[in-house]
Parts: structure tokens; sequence; C-alpha cells
């Protein structure tokens, strides 16, 4: 307590700065409205996609130059598409590929406090500029004996600033985004953990080196190589993939065949994490993975790796059972014990939540209830975002003073979302065999 | 007699990582290097007057060092403050002892007063000033204003100022927050020092007051 203290003393003047920028998007977002209002009352039904749009864009603004934490809760919320209107998430898919850059000599600094040599001396070539942003850091690339490599290189302080940048976030996810108070603090703690573990380039050097190995049996998956002597708690340094990210790869037209062995690589990669190692990449954002042209995934990035306890692991994959669609007391008993729906809620309540939950479930789990599934099946994506719009009206959810669902479920439901919606961008047609069914469930 | 000079200045730098205060007296002071306090009065009057060579030494060395980087020439003004900076603070780090006691006791405590002991250091460091600041408005990184202008050099002293007291009461892990800090206030001073909107704001007012 007294140490962090300290360490706030210590930066008050960025403290006021953030807070004074977060004051700048509440103000501007005010004034969108207020166009829009002006607008409306001019000419009827101009839109509320232009209003979001233009939210959008000064919020992106302001967390792009906010950087660490703050871009990350951009980027988590992007994910959560069915938590954002459309235009919000447009906008803050593009959080994860641009973010004001760290000066050369910083990066220089940062090589030779932690690795001892500059840059220049460590590897034959070195970019001077970054060639691509992280969020809590920027890339550059080198080389080194005719070997091309990335070199993430993070910012200073970003440890420290992820507590004081979630507590300002916090309000502006309340009143800005219109998320009820219970489930942004629920949200806050797991964040935040997760948030400090990807502060640390050590532990997911660590946890790369399992997950490549672990699964590296799958076909079409490809990792870098990662190097433990240029790399430390700020560096990491790995093999250069030569590819493309996702939105740059379909504008090449990639073929139907092509598309789909991605896109099974990718499904693959996922369930035999979620499923047989309990362990996964919770990260699923389109900057993450390189592919290329012959159908190969690289998977580029380890920061967020949640590890599922068996406990939740059985309580939650449940489920996916389809028996639980046809037994409305079976799957009331999982919700219960899921806390999504609590045993004192009033009747009203549970029948509401009861029925949005049931739709989830079953427009969740499709596509393992299937041997093959096309992704690229707009209709059932609409099905999703009408799901997200309709639910987030649902009073008994926007007003809950308790939190609805395990703590745990955050990651999970990132993934997949996050999962689902590349496979959609691939228009992936795959088969959704999961190792799911190794497992055993009681009812 | 270079190194007896470089030996004094060691064992006062000694002196001070170890008790976090300057020594008694010249004399004492000599005595426990086995000499006496003739051989200190050739060199130097008092111990202001070696405080004072060894913040211009740190300012020599820092700039040394900075000049003798292959990218030294590339970087951009910005960037060559920037890296001034941190070097500044790595050369700083071996008299941290030294440098906190003169700064918890320099007589004049606001900011922006240059204290007695960092004459020297400054005029070292107001060359260098004069110099990137002039190569800025050759680049235009810097746009030249009038009046405004010759005070440039001067706003980087303070900013240098700012992060010596800023090192000193940085207590995180690795120094990270003055990292952070050094970035930060370059940033804003370079953006306040290129173009900006007051610049194109003061250019309106101006025409439109003209066309009165």
């Amino acid at each position: 307590m007294a140490k962090e203290i300290k360490s706030q003393e210590s930066i008050p003047a960025s403290k006021v700065q953030r807070a004074a920028r977060f004051m700048r998007t509440g103000v501007k977002v005010g004034k969108n409205y207020i166009r829009h209002y002006a607008r409306n009352t001019v000419k009827p039904g101009s839109g509320k996609d232009q209003l979001h749009e233009e939210n959008a864009r000064d919020i992106y603004d302001s967390l792009s130059e906010l950087k660490g934490s703050a871009l990350k809760i951009a980027q988590m919320m992007s994910m959560d598409k069915n938590m954002l209107p459309a235009a919000y998430s447009e906008r803050f898919q593009m959080a994860q590929y641009s973010a004001p850059p760290l000066s050369y000599p910083l990066v220089v600094r940062t090589f030779n406090k932690d690795l001892g040599k500059s840059p220049d001396n460590l590897f034959d070539t070195f970019t001077k500029n970054a060639v691509n942003a992280a969020s809590i850091g920027q890339v550059h690339q080198a080389t080194k004996d005719g070997k091309k490599m990335a070199v993430k290189v993070q910012y200073p302080g970003v440890a420290q600033s992820v507590s004081s940048d979630l507590k300002m976030v916090k309000p502006f996810a309340v009143n800005i985004l219109g998320l009820n108070d219970v489930d942004v603090n629920h949200y806050m703690d797991e964040v935040e953990t997760m948030l400090l573990a990807e502060t640390d380039y050590e532990l997911e050097l660590k946890r790369s080196k399992e997950i490549s190995e672990a699964t590296s049996h799958i076909p079409n998956l490809r990792f870098p190589k990662y190097y433990k002597d240029f790399s430390s708690r700020n560096i990491l340094t790995m093999d250069w993939l030569e590819g493309a990210h996702l939105d740059v790869f379909l504008k090449t037209n990639p073929s139907q065949e092509i598309r789909n062995k991605i896109g099974q690589a990718m499904w693959t990669f996922y369930d035999y994490q979620i499923h047989h190692m309990k362990a996964v990449h919770a990260d699923p954002h389109p900057g993450n993975f390189i592919l290329n042209e012959e159908g190969k995934l690289g998977v580029i990035d380890f920061g967020a790796v949640k590890d599922i306890p068996d406990d939740f692991y059985n309580k939650y994959f449940v489920l996916l059972d389809s028996s639980l669609l046809e037994d409305d007391d079976k799957l009331m008993k999982v919700f219960i014990n899921l806390k999504f729906v609590y045993e004192e809620d009033t009747q009203k309540d549970i029948d509401e939540i009861f029925n949005i939950l049931k739709t989830m479930v079953e427009l969740l789990g499709r596509p393992f209830r299937v041997d093959q599934f096309d992704f690229g099946n707009d209709d059932y994506f609409k099905e999703i975002y009408e799901f997200g719009e309709e639910s987030s009206k649902a009073k008994a959810l926007k007003f809950s003073k308790k939190p609805r669902g395990a703590r745990d479920g955050l990651y999970l439901n990132r993934t997949y979302f996050g999962l689902y919606s590349i496979l959609n961008q691939l228009k992936a047609n795959i088969s959704t065999k999961s190792f799911w069914h190794e497992n055993k469930f009681d009812l | 007699m270079k190194n007896f000079i470089q030996k004094i200045k060691k064992n006062y730098r000694d002196h001070f990582n170890m008790t976090n205060k300057p020594p008694r007296s010249i004399s004492t002071f000599m005595q426990d290097m086995g000499e006496d306090e003739e051989a200190f009065k050739k060199y130097y009057k008092s111990f202001s007057d070696l405080d004072k060579e060894i913040w211009k030494d740190i300012a020599v060395s820092t700039i040394t060092r900075v000049k003798a980087e292959d990218v030294y020439i590339d970087y951009a003004v910005r960037e060559k403050m920037l890296s001034f900076l941190y070097t500044l603070v790595e050369e700083m780090k071996p008299y941290r002892a030294f440098v906190n006691y003169q700064f918890k006791h320099k007589k004049n405590g606001r900011i922006g007063i240059t204290p007695k002991f960092l004459d020297d250091f400054k005029t070292e460091f107001m060359s260098f000033s004069h110099e990137i600041v002039n190569e800025g408005l050759d680049t235009t990184e810097i746009i030249n204003r009038p009046f405004i202008s010759e005070k440039y050099a001067d706003a980087l002293w303070v900013e240098v100022l700012f992060l010596i007291s800023f090192w000193i009461r940085d207590n995180s892990a690795n120094g990270e927050s003055t990292d952070a800090a050094i970035e930060k206030t370059s940033n804003f001073a370079f953006d306040l020092l290129g173009q900006t909107p007051l610049d194109s704001a003061f250019d309106l007012v101006k025409f439109l007051f003209q066309r009165k």
C-alpha cells in the first residue's frame, strides 16, 4: 500500500494528463450527441450509426494517445463485439495496429539497461523506427547472421500504470458506453491480473514455448522461435514471420481452399488449448496472427494466457451438451452454478435472464453441435449481433446489482468471440470436431 | 597530476556514497587519503570548487558519449535531446548520493533557478543546447519566432533541471518513471518549439488586426 502511494506521488504529471484526456473525450462525446440531436430535429432519422461512428472516433483518438492498458481495454471491447455498437468496434479494431511510437533513444536505453548493449551492437541491422505497434510496446525489425527477427520493446512503466489506467477507464466505461457498474468491476479485476501478466515478457517467452511445443502437431500452424539471449522483461526477440495480418491478407483474395486451411488450423489450435490443455492464448485479435498464401497460420503473441481451472471448466462447458437445451430445469441448475442466475432473484428477472442465456447457449454452441460449420454464413453472425443488441437492452441485466457470470468466463467469452469473428472474416468452412468430447461432465 | 585529481574526485564521491554527506573538512578528507591540505589547495580553493568540477565532468562525459554514438548524426534534434537526457541519467548514477545531497541542500529551492554548483555544468550544456536548437531551426523542426527563439536553449535547460530533481525523487523500479518523464517532457518541449496551433492562431489574429 505504502509503495503504491509512493509510486503515484512520483508520476503526478502523467496522471493528471491522462485524466484530462478522458475529460476531453467526455466533452467531445457530449458534443457529438448534441450534434446528433440537432441533426435529428432538422432531418429526422439521420441515423444513430453516424453518431456512434463519431463517438467511436473520438474515444479511439484519446485511447490511442494513452497507450498501455487503456489501449488494451479498447482492444478488449472491440473483441466483445456484441457489447458495442458496430461503429465503435470497427474503430477500436484499428487500435490493434496503431499507437504513437517510443523514441529511438529510449529503445537504446532500454537495451542498455536490460541487456547491457545497444541494439546496433547486438544485431547486424535494427530499424530505427517501429514497424508495428503492439498494445503495450512496439515492434522493430532486426537481422542477425542473415536471419530476420522481430523485436518487441515495451513502454517504460507500463506495469505501474495498469492499475491507475483501469481506475480511469471505469467511469468512462460505465457512463459513455453504458455498461453496468457491477459488471465493469467484475471485469476490471480479471483484466488487471491478465494485463499485469502481459507486461512480463519473460513470462510470455516461457508460455510461448510451452504452448508452441504442445500444439506443434497441429497442421498448418507455425510459431516463431524466441531468442532468450536477446530478451528480457521489457524486450522480446523472436523470428520474423513472413506474411500479412488478416485485413491485408484478405485483400489478396486468397482461395476458399486456403481460407479453409487457415480457419481449420485456427479452430484446432484453440480447441486443443481450451479443451485439452485447459490453458489458452486468450487474445485472438487479428494483430496476433500472421497469415501467408500457403495457408499457414503464424501465432506471434502469447501475452494473455489464461489457465482454465478444472471446476470452472466443468461448470461452464457442460453448456455445450445439447441435451441441456431440451431440459430447462437442468439448464437452470447450470446457470445458478455459474452465478448467471441467483436463487434470490425475482421470478420476472429469472425468466428474462433465463431466456436470454438460453438463446446465447444455443447460438454460441451451434458450431459444436454439427460436424462441419460454415463461418462464412453471415446470417449466423447477424443473429449473434441482433442477440447482442437485444440483450444489452434487457432491464434485468442492465440494472443488475450483482455480477452475472463467473469471472473466469470473461476471457473465454472473449476468446470465442474473437475466434468466431476471425473465422467469419476468413469465410472459413471447417470441421468443428472438438476435443470437448474427450471430457466427462456430470449433469 | 591528472591521476591525483582523479583520485581526489573518486574518494570524494565514495565518501558521499558511504556517508550520504560531504567530508567534515578538507584536512580530514586529505588525511584519509594520506595527504595534506596543501596538496588539495593546489587545485581547488574549497569543496565548492570541486563540486562544480565534478558536475562539469558529468556534462562533458555525457555529451561526449552521446556524440560518439553512430546513430547520433542521423538523429532529429528531438532525439538528440532525448539521447542526452538518457545518457545523463546513466552518468549520474554513480554519483547518486552526491547529486542527492547537492540538490537537497541547495540554497534556492525554486525550479528554474540554477544553483551555484551547476555553473560549469550549465555552460557545457548550453553550448550543446544552442547547437541543437540551431540545427533544429535549420531543419525547421523548430520554428523561428521573434523574441522567443533566443530563449529556446534556456527552456531546454529548465527541462534538464526539472528532470534531475525528478530523478532524485524517483523510487520506481529501474528508474522507469524517469524514463517516462524524459520521454514526455521532451515530446512536450519539442511540440511547443515546433509548429503549433498557436502559431496559426497568432498569424490569423495579426492578419485580421492589420486589416482594420
